[in-house]
C-alpha cells in the first residue's frame, strides 16, 4: 500500500469562518478505490472539510493533493478539467429547478462531451435505472420526494463516471430501508467501478456498514481525533467522546 | 460475409441471416460514438436477425459503453431482431454488473409528451378557472384580515407598517421625483414646440399641470412602485413558500394573509398617494424649467396659468386613483407571492407575473376610472 499514491492528501488544513476557527492542521489521506468516512457530531466542520476539499472555498491555510497534485496551485483550466472528474452528491440533492430530472442528469453530459443526443438520452436511463427512478425523468424536482430528489442527485454526480465520488450526509432524512440501499449502491458502485468515495456522515450503521476507514473530528479541538477502522475505533479507542459516540453513551 | 466497419468494430454475417457483432477496444464516453453512428447505419435496413454481442476483446468499458449496449439491444428490438450475448471477459462482466441491462425499461419517456390541441385547451380553461377561484378566495382573505384587524386594532402590527411605508415610500421618493421630473421635462419639451407654431407658449402650463394630476403622476409611481414593491414582495413571500416558511406560519395559527399580505397593502396603500403629490410636484417642476428656458415665460406666469388651470378635482381624482392602484400593486405582488410552488424557477415566475399582472391592471383600472369619470360628468 505504501508505494500507491493516494488519491486525495489533505495536508494541514486549517479553515477559519472570519474569528471562528472550524479547523485547525487536519491531515489525511485517501486512498485510491476507498471508501473513507469523515465523521463527527453535528457541527463539527464536516461539510465545511468537505468543501474545502472539492475546491469550493479556499482554506486559510494549508493545501490539498489529487494524485500528488496541489489544488489550489493548479491553473484554472487544469483545476477545471480535474472537478469534472468529481461526482458530489450535496444534502438536498441539489437538482437545478428549472429543468426535468432527466434533464439535470443530462446536464454534465450535453455540456461536458461530444456525445449525441441518442446516446446521452441512453446513458441517462441507465443512471436513472441504477438509482429506481427510470420511472420519475420527466418530473421537475419539485414533483419529486425528498428521498428522490438525493437519488437523482446521485445519478447525476455519476454521470460522468467520476474517478471520485463524495457524499454529503447520504442517508439524512431517509427513511431506514432507502438508506440501506443508498449504502448498498456505495459499495456496489465502489466495487463495480472501483470509484474512490468519501461519505461526510454520523449515521453510525451505514458508517459501520459502509466505511473501511474512517476519521473523526472533534468539535471542541478542532482536529482529528481519531483515524482508522470503525469497528477498531469501537473496541479501543482511549478518547473518550469517540468512545462516547461509537457507543451511542453520554460523554463522562 | 464479413464488415470490417474499423479497428473496434467487425460484423460478420452468416448464411442462415446469424449476425456476429464484435465490439474490441475501449468503450468509453470517448469512443461510443462513432461505433453508434456505424451500427445505426448497418442496422437500418435489416431485419428479422440474430444478432449476438461479442466483448470478449474489449478491454475497457464504462457507463457509456454499456449504455452503448443497451442502446444495440434496443435498435435490434425495434428491427425485430433478436440480441443474444455473445462471448465476453471477467473485466466486462464485472464491469456490467452494476447494470441489469434487462431491467431497464424499453422506451420511458424523458419528457413527457405535449397533449393534443383540445386537451391542453382545456388544461389552459381549467388552470384559468382555478387562478379565478384562488384569487376569489385570496381577495376573500384579505378582506377577512382587514375585518378582523379593524376589530383588533391593538393586536395589529403597526410598527410592520411604519417599516413597509419606509421601504416601499420614503425609499422610493428619490427614483419618483427623478422620473417624474424627466418626464415632465419631455413631454414639456416636445409640446413646446407645436406651441410655439400657434403662439399658444402659456398654455404649457394648463398642459402639463393637468396631465401630470390626473393621468401621469398616478401612473408613474403605480408602475414604478409595481416594479419596485409588487415585485420584492412576490419575492420575498415566494421565498418564503417554497422553504415551508408560510406553512410555518399557518400552523403555528397565524393566517399569512393577516401577517404578511394585510401590511404590505395597507403600506402601499397609505404611500402610494404621498409619494403621486410628490410625483405630481416634480413633473410640474420639469415643465416650469422647459417653459422658462425654451418658451420665454417667467415662473410668475406659468404658476399663474397653472393655478387657473388646475382645480381641487384634478389633483385629488390623480390621487383617489393612485389610492386604488396602490391596493392593485401590493395586492398582486402578495397574491403572485403566495401562489409560488416549486424551486427557484417558481420565485422568479411569481416575480414576473407580479409586474406584468401588476402593470396590465394598473392600466386597465385606469381606463375603468376615465369612463367612470366621464359618465358622472367629472372629466
Amino acid at each position: 500500500m505504501d508505494n500507491i499514491r493516494p488519491a486525495i492528501e489533505v495536508f494541514d488544513l486549517s479553515v477559519s469562518y472570519r474569528e471562528t476557527e472550524v479547523l485547525k492542521e487536519v491531515t489525511f489521506q485517501v486512498m485510491p478505490g476507498e471508501i473513507f468516512v469523515v465523521l463527527g457530531e453535528s457541527g463539527c466542520g464536516k461539510t465545511t472539510l468537505l468543501r474545502h476539499i472539492i475546491g469550493l472555498r479556499e482554506p486559510q491555510g494549508g493545501t490539498v493533493f489529487f494524485a500528488g497534485e496541489n489544488f489550489y496551485r493548479m491553473s484554472y483550466k487544469k483545476r477545471e478539467r480535474l472537478m469534472q472528474k468529481f461526482g458530489v452528491l450535496f444534502q438536498t440533492g441539489a437538482l437545478l429547478g428549472s429543468l426535468t430530472l432527466g434533464d439535470n442528469v443530462a446536464l454534465p453530459l450535453v455540456e461536458n462531451t461530444r456525445l449525441s443526443k441518442q446516446m446521452i438520452e441512453e446513458i441517462v436511463r441507465l443512471k436513472l435505472s441504477l438509482v429506481g427512478l427510470e420511472d420519475q425523468a420527466h418530473l421537475y424536482p419539485a414533483e419529486l420526494s425528498g428521498g428522490m430528489k438525493k437519488r437523482g442527485g446521485l445519478a447525476r454526480a455519476m454521470v460522468l463516471d467520476p474517478q471520485i465520488l463524495f457524499f454529503d450526509e447520504p442517508s439524512a432524512g431517509l427513511d431506514p430501508v432507502t438508506q440501506v440501499e443508498l449504502d448498498e449502491l456505495i459499495l456496489n458502485i465502489n466495487k463495480n467501478m472501483g470509484t474512490t468515495i468519501i461519505v461526510v456522515t454520523h449515521e453510525l450503521q451505514s458508517i459501520f456498514k459502509i466505511a473501511q476507514r474512517c476519521i473523526m473530528l472533534d468539535k471542541e479541538t478542532k482536529r482529528i481525533i481519531a483515524e482508522g477502522k470503525p469497528e477498531e475505533l469501537r473496541e479501543t479507542a482511549e478518547h473518550p467522546r469517540v468512545r462516547a459516540f461509537f457507543r451511542r453513551e453520554k460523554v463522562k | 460475409m464479413s464488415f470490417p466497419i474499423n479497428e473496434h468494430l467487425q460484423i460478420e454475417q452468416r448464411e442462415d441471416g446469424a449476425v456476429e457483432i464484435e465490439l474490441s477496444g475501449r468503450l468509453s464516453y470517448e469512443t461510443v460514438e462513432p461505433l453508434r453512428r456505424e451500427l445505426e447505419r448497418w442496422l437500418k435496413k435489416r431485419r428479422g436477425l440474430q444478432v449476438t454481442v461479442h466483448l470478449d476483446q474489449v478491454e475497457y468499458i464504462d457507463s457509456a459503453g454499456a449504455a452503448l449496449l443497451f442502446h444495440i439491444k434496443r435498435l435490434c428490438q425495434r428491427r425485430e431482431c433478436e440480441t443474444i450475448r455473445g462471448r465476453s471477459n471477467a473485466q466486462v462482466e464485472e464491469a456490467l454488473k452494476l447494470f441489469d441491462l434487462d431491467k431497464i425499461p424499453e422506451a420511458p419517456a424523458l419528457r413527457e409528451k405535449p397533449g393534443n390541441i383540445i386537451s391542453s385547451a382545456g388544461q389552459g380553461f381549467l388552470k384559468a378557472a382555478g387562478e379565478f377561484t384562488e384569487l376569489s378566495s385570496y381577495i376573500g382573505r384579505v378582506f377577512l384580515a382587514l375585518l378582523w384587524s379593524a376589530a383588533h386594532p391593538a393586536r395589529f402590527r403597526w410598527r410592520e407598517i411604519i417599516y413597509l411605508c419606509q421601504r416601499a415610500g420614503a425609499e422610493a421618493l428619490p427614483i419618483v421625483g427623478l422620473l417624474s421630473m424627466l418626464i415632465g421635462l419631455v413631454s414639456a419639451f416636445s409640446s413646446a414646440v407645436q406651441l410655439r407654431q400657434v403662439g399658444a407658449n402659456i398654455y404649457i402650463a394648463d398642459l402639463i399641470g393637468i396631465g401630470m394630476t390626473r393621468e401621469m403622476g398616478p401612473l408613474i409611481t403605480a408602475i414604478l412602485l409595481t416594479g419596485r414593491s409588487g415585485s420584492a414582495f412576490a419575492a420575498e413571500i415566494g421565498t418564503m413558500k417554497i422553504s415551508d416558511e408560510i406553512d410555518a406560519l399557518t400552523v403555528m395559527g397565524i393566517d399569512p394573509h393577516l401577517y404578511l399580505a394585510l401590511p404590505r397593502i395597507i403600506a402601499v396603500m397609505l404611500v402610494m398617494p404621498l409619494l403621486t403629490l410628490f410625483s405630481d410636484l416634480f413633473g410640474i417642476a420639469g415643465g416650469l424649467l422647459i417653459s422658462v428656458t425654451t418658451l420665454d415665460l417667467t415662473p410668475t406666469v406659468f404658476l399663474n396659468e397653472l393655478r387657473g388651470a388646475i382645480g381641487l378635482w384634478d389633483v385629488s381624482s390623480g390621487l383617489l386613483k393612485s389610492f386604488v392602484f396602490g391596493i392593485l400593486v401590493a395586492g398582486t405582488g402578495c397574491f403572485r407571492g403566495l401562489q409560488t410552488y416549486g424551486g427557484a424557477l417558481a420565485v422568479g415566475k411569481s416575480t414576473t407575473s407580479s409586474v406584468v399582472s401588476g402593470i396590465f391592471l394598473i392600466v386597465a383600472a385606469d381606463s375603468a376610472f376615465a369612463i367612470v369619470f366621464h359618465y358622472l360628468g367629472l372629466m
